[in-house]
């Protein structure tokens, strides 16, 4: 932290400038995320036809990316089944990073090593288990069958909002607790037994100190879940299915299958300003409700 | 960082639902996983019950299949270039954003930082027309670039989060016992770092191993494990698939028992 700049001893190391240290990575990035997403961002501008763009100005492309209803609702089923993910992810993270936190002591570790395996466990691989246990032939139903509990097939398990939002829940939740986690682990303990001294009970000691302090962590891992989810390409194509399509499905088939590269930069630029936007206002109004702490 | 006593904060009567709730998440987190597993030694080819056997049938057809084995193939070569080219860039970079404070310091964090808020859709397309417009053909090659951008952010944030933790007085020690900077950093720093770097650079791994979305974009003719899994859940019913998704498991599995061996693992903060 700020210990590391204050001047002390200063060793013959430290006098060496951050300059060639930082050179090499600031090279790669600005070479191959800078520039990538300022020409992606140009060529939101440019006409283009058959995977080519042609160097002319227009605003063509975003005039149809507002205007056409189809991008709209998709948009718009975007956001929502990214916010619904979101607001579960955070809210299913919290106590069991809670729990992990502050009530048990012994298999803790185990507890975080099982999150870690479940957050690096293959993305792909997990999406296309809910397919295989959604499913028309799959284990929920096969399992109901054979019990005889049903007769027939329940067909809205699998291609449904109800499907997408369990499957994308399911994969970001590991990534939601570990920030929840370490914003709970870093409260120091003093505070919260300062807050019980002082006539707190249990519940105003958690939401006057534990919650604020833990909200840095909360806000981050509902913006990861949210801007994740809501861009998300393939779970919508695996367990979605037609009910209602999602923004980022559009966008891939533009750049895949129609060719139109400057409609769909126009409507990933479009997508990307909402969601910042989205994650911002949450963050400001969590500020504006006294809900985060700047200790 | 796993120190809070939390004595005084037991209630009176201790709440069990919240043990009861957080072994359900541990199920529902681990239940899919466990449904491939279970299906992928299934003898019959569908998924559904009631299972038919036991069988190794699918993983044979797996080990035996060429696509199979130059995918693996090429999922190595993208993460061990991945590996490396963000160990080197990141070590460096930690190094000079933990020790010293320049002006644009808080600007540069979250630049390094950025690529892990955007949505892999963005970078992998940001990607494919800056590589169109520069007429570079697609390859791996393009794909490590892809991997090591969405990666580094990762390998930073571990590697930044250690280093803030490290205790300066033992380099002055060094210095003042007559080590040059040079003896310093290899006898000094070098050894209490290294575990961490280790550590991160098999999350670097084992993120590189598995992605999808950026790949998807950028690989062009090729293929990885994940974009053959892709391509196998898009055709007909293939169970062999499942075979496939255990071996991409258990390898990100083995690099985090690994991971566990040289890392305390709940050092490690996001």
């Amino acid at each position: 932290m700020s210990d590391a700049s204050i001047p002390t001893l200063r060793t013959r190391l430290t006098r060496r400038p951050a300059g060639w240290l930082l050179f090499p990575s600031l090279t790669v990035l600005i070479l191959f995320f800078i520039l990538p997403t300022a020409i992606f961002f140009i060529y939101s501008f440019l006409t283009s036809r058959y995977y080519r763009v042609a160097w002319v100005f227009t605003l063509e492309n975003y005039y149809r990316a507002f205007t056409t209803p189809v991008y709209w609702d998709a948009i718009f089923n975007s956001l929502l089944i990214g916010l619904l993910a979101a607001v579960i992810t955070t809210l299913v993270s919290y106590p069991f990073a809670y729990f992990l936190t502050f009530r048990i002591t012994r298999g803790r570790n185990i507890v975080l090593f099982l999150v870690v395996i479940s957050l690096l466990g293959s993305y792909l691989v997990r999406v296309y288990a809910w397919k295989t246990i959604l499913g028309r032939e799959g284990v929920i139903n096969s399992f109901l069958l054979m019990l005889g509990i049903i007769k027939e097939p329940l067909l809205f398990l699998l291609f449904s909002r109800l499907a997408v939002i369990l499957t994308l829940v399911h994969v970001f939740l590991p990534f939601t607790m570990l920030p929840i986690l370490s914003s709970l682990q870093n409260i120091p303990s003093e505070l919260i037994e300062a807050a019980r001294d002082l006539g707190c009970n249990p519940l105003q000691g958690f939401l006057r100190v534990t919650l604020p302090l833990s909200a840095t962590g909360v806000l981050a891992g509902f913006a990861y879940t949210f801007i994740l989810s809501a861009a998300d390409y393939i779970t919508p194509q695996l367990v979605g299915g037609t009910s209602g399509g999602m923004i980022g499905l559009s966008i891939t088939n533009q750049f895949v299958k129609v060719g139109n590269l400057g409609l769909g930069s126009a409507l990933s630029f479009f997508l990307l300003f909402l969601l910042v936007f989205i994650v911002y206002s949450v963050r400001w109004s969590a500020r504006r409700a006294h809900l985060v702490s700047n200790a | 960082m796993v120190n809070t006593n939390t004595v005084q904060l037991r209630r009176p009567i201790r709440i069990p639902w919240l043990y009861i709730y957080s072994v359900l998440v541990i199920i529902y987190l681990f239940f899919p996983i466990g449904i491939i597993v279970l299906f992928s030694f299934n003898s019959s080819p569908a998924v559904s019950f009631p299972i038919r056997g036991f069988s190794l049938r699918w993983y044979m057809e797996v080990l035996e299949s060429p696509v199979f084995l130059a995918a693996l193939k090429n999922s190595l070569v993208v993460a061990v270039f991945t590996t490396f080219f963000c160990l080197s860039l990141g070590t460096l970079a930690a190094l000079a954003l933990t020790r010293y404070r320049f002006r644009f310091r808080p600007f540069v964090q979250s630049l390094f930082l950025m690529p892990l808020s955007l949505p892999g859709l963005f970078l992998g397309i940001s990607l494919l027309t800056y590589f169109i417009s520069l007429n570079l053909r697609l390859s791996l090659g393009t794909v490590v670039v892809g991997h090591v951008i969405y990666t580094l952010p990762y390998f930073v944030l571990v590697a930044t989060a250690r280093l803030e933790r490290f205790d300066r007085v033992l380099e002055e020690a060094a210095q003042d016992l007559g080590c040059t900077p040079w003896q310093t950093f290899w006898k000094v720093n070098f050894p209490i770092i290294a575990p961490s770097m280790i550590g991160a650079a098999l999350i670097v791994f084992a993120l590189s191993f598995d992605e999808f979305l950026i790949t998807f974009f950028v690989i062009g003719p090729e293929s990885t494990l994940p974009m053959l899994v892709w391509s196998m859940m898009r055709k007909s019913i293939d169970p062999s698939v499942n075979a496939i998704s255990v071996v991409l498991m258990l390898a990100s599995l083995l690099l985090i028992l690994f991971l566990s061996k040289v890392v305390d693992i709940s050092e490690i903060e996001f």
